[in-house]
């Protein structure tokens, strides 16, 4: 059998509803004075001002991030690159360079490797 | 973002928030620190939403805000009950002043109604807040609460019930 619970008797609905809209008016009982409405405006601004800047921030971080990836990924291939270039055409147009000394090292070598 | 609607949209609601707040948390400092925080969040996330959207928004991160503070002080509670009880034993005396209320009433019957909010079950608290000082409809509580209409209404009734109880004798 279904237990139900009586039905809760109109006095008691209206005396619950005129509760609701006396509790409900209990807040408008506080003054808001001079002094709380300055520092309710001074901590408005400051919301408004604090997301302003920190709108940015997102967007600032992720291009710094691209650019140092950005950097990081093109840097070794043209260093590298340079790097040898740039040893080459030393190589080739240092006018001081020894050439007797170049083949006496590339002679000993070669003996080195017929004795070892 | 429109900073002026923002800032128009704001200016309306921050007295009647501050209002909810102090009525909810029962001290000055705490509610203006809520009320900061609510404004604080609302311009720093959700400021690119239509402008329908932000008194519901506002006053969702706003309610998030006092419930935080009744869970953060859960534990002072029976304290602070105590103290209430035994100002009230002493039958509240010549000297007691509350700030910023309209009649020594008002300030009795908010203090002994905030007092008896902190101590009701965290669900009949939001309910109450939403539905009798932020005036949300049921659907909206509903959907604010994540339950249904008929769960709203068991813990809306519930908290009237309760807090019908704690007033009884301060209420006219």
């Amino acid at each position: 059998m279904k237990h139900s619970q009586p039905p809760t008797p109109i006095s008691s609905l209206d005396e619950r509803r005129e509760f609701a809209d006396f509790a409900g008016k209990l807040p408008d009982q506080i003054i808001v004075d001079d002094a709380t409405r300055e520092r309710l405006a001074l901590a408005r601004a400051n919301a408004l001002s604090t997301a302003s800047k920190t709108r940015w921030l997102p967007w600032l971080a992720a291009a710094s991030v691209f650019f140092a990836v950005s950097w990081l990924v093109l840097q070794p291939y043209s260093a590298v690159e340079q790097t040898a270039e740039l040893a080459m055409m030393a190589e080739l147009e240092d006018p001081n360079i020894d050439l007797e000394l170049i083949d006496n090292l590339e002679f000993y070598e070669w003996l080195s490797e017929l004795e070892g | 973002m429109n900073k002026d609607s923002l800032n128009q949209f704001l200016q309306s609601q921050e007295v009647q928030a501050f209002k909810i707040a102090r009525a909810a948390v029962g001290s000055h400092e705490d509610a203006l620190d809520i009320v900061q925080d609510a404004m604080l969040k609302l311009c720093k996330y959700y400021a690119d939403k239509p402008e329908c959207e932000w008194p519901p928004l506002f006053y969702r991160i706003l309610n998030n805000r006092i419930m935080d503070h009744f869970r953060k002080n859960k534990q002072h509670r029976n304290v602070v009950i105590e103290d209430v009880e035994a100002n009230q034993a002493s039958e509240v005396p010549d000297s007691y002043a509350p700030e910023g209320f309209r009649s020594l009433l008002g300030a009795q019957q908010l203090t002994r109604l905030t007092d008896a909010l902190s101590a009701l079950p965290a669900r009949q608290q939001e309910a109450f807040l939403l539905r009798c000082w932020e005036g949300q409809s049921t659907a909206s509580t509903a959907d604010s609460m994540g339950c249904t209409e008929g769960s709203v209404k068991t813990h809306y009734s519930r908290a009237l019930n309760a807090l019908r109880q704690a007033l009884q004798d301060l209420w006219p």
